[in-house]
C-alpha cells in the first residue's frame, strides 16, 4: 500500500494543501524540505492525526494552538462552523482505492475555536469503482490492516526521537512489535479458541464417563495451574529483567564514584573515635598537670626534705628520737624545785642531779615529736621523687600516643574527605542504596524462579500423566469414540498452531536479527568499530563491538540512531507489510560518511516501498542531495506565507 | 473479502504438518476465517464443524 | 612560748599576684583550676627556698589560709625549709618563725613564679617547668653516690 495523495484543509499551519505522490520508474522517494518555523513536523502529526486521533509530536508551541488554522478562525463569522480535515489517498496492491478521511468541526465564538465533533471514515474503491463506506469499528480495523498503532511508530516517526523510542523499546515492545507484524496474533486467536474447543470436547466426554470426567477436571486443574506458574515465571522475569536493566543503570553511574555510604560511615566511626581519645587525652593531661604541680611542690625542696631526713635518721641513731626525757618536765622541776612526779621538794643534789640530765638532752620533747612526725611524710617524698621520672615518662608517653593515634585519625579523614570532595555524597549514597535494593530483589526473584521452573516441571509432568490417562479413558468408552477422534485431532492442531507459533517467531527475529546488521552495517561509518548486531530470546537489542563487548551503551546518539533505522528497515521488508515510511529530521544526528550511507540505503528502500522524508533545510546537504536528487519521485519546499500564519509549498521537481 | 495473511504462516504449517494434510487443511481455514473476520464473533458452532468435518477426514473445508 | 598563729599569711599587695597567677592559662597554678591556696602557697615556698629567694611580709598582713587545713606532709615540708634555713631543728619550738620562713619563702617564689609565666609563650610554661624538674632531679640523681639511690 502507498500514499497517493495526501490533503489538508485547516490543519494547523496548513490552510489547503494538497499532495500528490506520484512514482518514478524505479524509486518511490519523496523529499520535503522545510526551513525552520515551517512546521514540516505537523506533516506527520497530520498523518496520525487521520489515522489515530492523535498528534504524537507536537512541539511545545503546537500545543498552545488550536488544531485548525489561525487565518480560517480569523476570516471566520462569529458562531459560523469551521472544518479541519486530513484526507490520506492510499492505494493498495490489487488496485483498490483506500481514502481516509477524519474531518473535524469547531464552531467560531469570539475568534475562539469551539470543538463540535469529529468524524472519520474510510471509503474503498474496487477497480470497478465500487465504492463501501466504512465507519466505526470497521473503519478502525481498516486502519489497523494499513499501520497498526501499537507499532507505528516504526512507520510514521520523528528521526531525532527515534533513538529515544528505541531506547525506551524493552524487549516487550520489540516482541509485541514483530507479533504484530508477523500476524502472529492470528495464530494466538486460532489456538486460543482451539483450546476452549478442545476444553468443551472433554466435557462432553465426561458427561458420558465419571473417570473420564474426573480425569478432565484433575488435567484442567494441572493446566490452570501451569498457566498461573508460567504468569508467575513471566512476572518474576521481568522483576529480574528490569532489576538488571537498573543494576547496569546505577553501576554505570557509579563507575569512579567513590563507595560514599561505606566511606561515609568510616569517618563517622573514626570521628567518635576522635572524640573518645580527645576525652582520653584531656584527660592525661590534667593528669600530667597535676602530677607536675605535685612534684613542683616537692623537688625544689630536696635539698630541705634531703637535710631533715638526715637529721632525723642522727638523732634517731642517737637515740634522741624518740624522746625518752621529757625535758619540759625536767625544767618545770629545776624551776619549782618540786619533783612533779612524786612531789617532793628537791634538795641541792636532787637539783643538781637533773641539771645534769637536762643537760644531757638537747633536744625538747616538743621539737622530738615533731620530728617524728616529719619522718614518715618524708619519707614518702623520697619514694615519690625516687619515682619522678618514672612517672612523667609514663604518661608523656600515653599522652603521645594518643597524640599519634589522633594524627592518623585526621589523616584518615583527610584522605576520606578528599576522596569525597566534589562528589554528590547523597545523591552517590542513594544510588548505592538502590543499587543494593535491586540487586536484592533480582536475587530474591532468581530464587523464586528456580522455584517457579521446578514446580512448572512437576506440573507438566503432571499434565503428561492425565493426558496419558486421559487417552486410556477415551478407547475404553465407546460411546466418546467419537469425540475421541475429534480431540486428538483437535489436539494436535492445536499443537501444531503452537509450533507454527514459536517457529515463525524465531524465523522472524534471526532475519529481523540479520537484515538490522546487515543494515546497520551499511549505515554506519565506523564499520569495523562493531562485530555483531544481536536480538536475545528477550528480544532485547544488542550492539557488539569488534573486541566482544555490549557497547549499545556508549556509542554515539547517531550511530543508535542508525541502529534504530536500521532495526525498523528490517521490520518493514521481514514483516511483509508494504505500508510507506515516513521519517521526520532523519539525519540531524549524522554527520559526513554517514549521511552519504543514509541517502543511498533510503533509495534501495525506496525501490520497493515508498519513503517520504521531510529534511530541516540544513539536514538537505550535498551529501544527502549527492544521492537523493536524481532518484526522488518528488521535491517540495515548504514555505511560510508572508503574514507567517501559513504554510505554502512548492514543488521543486516531480516525476 | 480476502484479506493478506502473512505467506510465512501459511508455509510453516505446511511445513509441519507434511505427514496429516488434514490438519493442515483445517488450521489453515482457521486462519482465513480468523483474518476475514474482525472483533467479536461467534466463532464456536463454525469452529465445532469444521473440526467434526475434518476430522472424520471428509470435509472439502467449505465454509 | 610566742602563740602559734592560726593562719598562714601573704602580704597584702601580693593579692594582685595571686589574681594573676589564677588566671593563668595554662591552668597549673590557678585556683580557678582547682588549686587550694593552700596548695598554691606550698608551691610558691618551693619555688622560692629552690631559687634561695625570701622577701619578708613589708605591708599588711592577709590571711592566706587556716593552719587547720595543714596535713602532716605539708607541715613536714615547712618544717624541713625552717630546719634548711636556720640550720637547726631548734627552730621548731618556735612556730611562729617556722611559718614565717615559710611565708618569706612563699612570697619570694610567687613573684618568680609569675615572672616565668608571663615570660612563657602560650603552651611553653608547662614544658619549661617539666625541663626545669629534671634538671633538678638529675642533679640530684647525680648527687647520690650512697644512701638512697634515686632513680633505681
Amino acid at each position: 500500500m502507498r500514499i497517493e495523495r495526501l490533503i489538508l484543509s485547516n490543519y494547523r499551519q496548513f490552510r489547503e494543501l494538497d499532495i500528490h505522490f506520484a512514482t518514478k520508474q524505479d524509486h518511490d522517494l519523496h523529499l520535503f524540505v522545510a526551513p525552520t518555523g515551517t512546521a514540516k513536523t505537523n506533516l506527520v502529526n497530520a498523518i496520525n492525526w487521520c489515522l489515530y486521533y492523535q498528534e504524537p509530536h507536537l512541539t511545545a508551541d503546537s500545543q498552545l494552538l488550536p488544531i485548525i488554522n489561525l487565518k480560517a478562525i480569523e476570516e471566520a463569522c462569529d458562531d459560523a462552523d469551521q472544518e479541519v480535515k486530513v484526507e490520506i489517498w492510499a492505494k493498495a496492491k490489487k488496485d483498490e482505492t483506500i481514502a481516509f478521511v477524519r474531518k473535524g468541526i469547531y464552531r467560531v465564538r469570539s475568534k475562539q475555536p469551539v470543538h463540535q465533533k469529529t468524524e472519520f471514515e474510510v471509503r474503498v474503491t474496487d477497480p470497478k469503482g465500487n465504492t463501501k463506506l466504512l465507519i466505526d469499528e470497521d473503519a478502525h480495523s481498516y486502519v489497523e490492516r494499513f499501520v497498526p498503532q501499537r507499532i507505528r511508530e516504526f512507520f510514521f516517526f520523528d528521526g531525532e526521537r527515534l533513538d529515544s523510542y528505541f531506547r525506551e523499546a524493552t524487549g516487550d515492545k520489540v516482541r509485541s512489535a514483530i507479533f504484530q507484524i508477523s500476524q502472529i496474533d492470528l495464530l494466538d486467536t486460532v489456538s486460543e479458541k482451539l483450546d476452549l474447543v478442545l476444553r468443551e470436547l472433554l466435557k462432553e466426554a465426561g458427561k458420558e464417563s465419571p473417570s473420564i470426567d474426573a480425569t478432565r477436571a484433575n488435567l484442567e486443574k494441572a493446566e490452570n495451574s501451569r498457566k498461573d506458574c508460567l504468569q508467575k515465571i513471566g512476572e518474576c522475569e521481568k522483576q529480574i529483567d528490569m532489576a538488571s536493566a537498573r543494576i547496569k543503570e546505577l553501576r554505570e553511574r557509579l563507575v569512579g564514584m567513590p563507595d560514599a555510604q561505606t566511606l561515609e560511615k568510616e569517618r563517622q566511626d573514626l570521628g567518635a573515635e576522635r572524640k573518645r581519645k580527645e576525652e582520653v587525652l584531656k584527660a592525661k593531661e590534667a593528669q600530667k598537670r597535676d602530677l607536675l604541680f605535685e612534684y613542683a611542690t616537692i623537688i625544689p625542696l630536696w635539698l630541705a626534705i634531703e637535710k631533715s631526713t638526715q637529721v632525723i635518721a642522727k638523732k634517731r641513731a642517737e637515740g634522741e628520737i624518740p624522746p625518752t626525757v621529757d625535758k619540759s618536765l625536767l625544767e618545770g622541776i629545776l624551776n619549782e624545785k618540786v619533783c612533779k612526779i612524786c612531789g617532793r621538794s628537791l634538795d641541792s643534789l636532787a637539783v643538781r642531779h637533773v641539771r645534769d640530765v637536762l643537760e644531757q638532752v638537747t633536744l625538747s620533747s616538743e621539737v622530738a615529736q615533731q620530728l617524728l612526725r616529719m619522718e614518715h611524710p618524708l619519707g614518702m617524698f623520697e619514694d615519690k621523687v625516687k619515682d619522678f621520672e618514672k612517672n612523667i615518662s609514663r604518661i608523656s608517653k600515653d599522652i603521645g600516643d594518643l597524640k599519634a593515634d589522633m594524627g592518623r585519625i585526621e589523616e584518615s579523614i583527610k584522605k576520606i574527605n578528599t576522596a569525597l570532595s566534589g562528589h554528590n555524597t547523597e545523591q552517590i549514597r542513594e544510588w548505592n542504596e538502590a543499587l543494593n535494593q535491586f540487586e536484592g530483589l533480582r536475587a530474591d526473584n532468581q530464587t523464586r524462579l528456580g522455584e517457579l521452573k521446578e514446580a512448572q516441571r512437576r506440573v507438566d509432568t503432571e499434565i503428561q500423566r492425565h493426558k496419558a490417562e486421559l487417552d486410556r479413558e477415551f478407547k475404553k468408552v465407546e460411546k466418546v469414540k467419537k469425540l475421541g477422534k475429534e480431540k486428538v485431532f483437535c489436539a494436535k492442531a492445536l499443537d501444531i498452531a503452537q509450533k507454527t507459533k514459536e517457529a515463525i517467531l524465531q524465523e522472524m527475529k534471526d532475519k529481523i536479527e540479520y537484515e538490522t546488521k546487515r543494515l546497520f552495517l551499511e549505515l554506519v561509518w565506523k564499520k569495523e568499530s562493531f562485530k555483531d548486531v544481536r536480538i536475545d530470546q528477550k528480544y532485547q537489542i544488542s550492539l557488539i563491538h569488534w573486541m566482544g563487548w555490549e557497547c549499545l551503551g556508549t556509542v554515539s546518539a547517531g550511530e543508535r540512531e542508525l541502529l534504530a533505522l536500521a532495526f525498523t528497515l528490517a521490520l518493514h521488508k521481514v514483516s511483509g507489510f508494504d505500508s510507506p515510511i515516513v521519517i521526520d529530521t532523519p539525519v540531524a544526528r549524522l554527520a559526513g560518511e554517514s549521511r552519504e550511507n543514509f541517502g543511498r540505503v533510503l533509495c534501495q528502500v525506496s525501490k520497493d516501498k515508498q519513503c517520504i522524508l521531510l529534511f530541516h533545510d540544513d539536514e538537505y546537504s550535498s551529501n544527502i542531495r549527492k544521492y537523493m536528487d536524481s532518484k526522488a519521485a518528488s521535491r517540495s519546499l515548504f514555505r511560510l506565507s508572508q503574514d507567517e500564519k501559513e504554510v505554502k509549498m512548492e514543488v521543486l521537481s516531480n516525476a | 473479502m480476502k484479506t493478506r495473511i502473512n505467506p510465512r504462516i501459511l508455509e510453516r504449517i505446511r511445513k509441519e504438518t507434511e505427514g496429516d494434510k488434514a490438519v493442515g487443511d483445517f488450521l489453515e481455514k482457521l486462519i482465513w476465517v480468523e483474518a476475514e473476520r474482525s472483533g467479536q464473533w461467534w466463532w464456536k458452532e463454525p469452529y465445532r464443524k469444521l473440526l467434526k468435518d475434518y476430522a472424520e477426514g471428509g470435509a472439502s473445508g467449505a465454509y | 612560748m610566742p602563740e602559734a598563729p592560726d593562719r598562714i599569711y601573704i602580704d597584702e599587695d601580693d593579692r594582685k599576684l595571686l589574681e594573676k597567677i589564677d588566671g593563668d592559662p595554662e591552668q597549673l597554678f590557678s585556683h580557678d583550676a582547682g588549686r587550694s591556696r593552700k596548695e598554691q602557697f606550698l608551691c610558691f615556698m618551693a619555688f622560692g627556698f629552690r631559687h634561695g629567694v625570701k622577701r619578708p611580709i613589708e605591708g599588711k598582713k592577709d590571711g592566706l589560709f587556716l593552719v587547720k587545713d595543714l596535713r602532716p606532709e605539708d607541715e613536714a615540708l615547712i618544717n624541713a625549709v625552717a630546719i634548711y634555713d636556720s640550720g637547726s631543728v631548734d627552730v621548731l619550738a618556735n612556730i611562729s618563725r617556722v611559718y614565717e620562713t615559710a611565708e618569706q619563702y612563699a612570697r619570694g617564689g610567687m613573684r618568680l613564679l609569675l615572672d616565668s609565666i608571663e615570660s612563657s609563650q602560650t603552651g611553653t610554661f608547662e614544658k619549661k617547668l617539666e625541663k626545669e624538674l629534671y634538671e633538678i632531679f638529675s642533679n640530684i640523681v647525680d648527687k647520690q653516690s650512697g644512701g638512697v639511690k634515686l632513680g633505681e
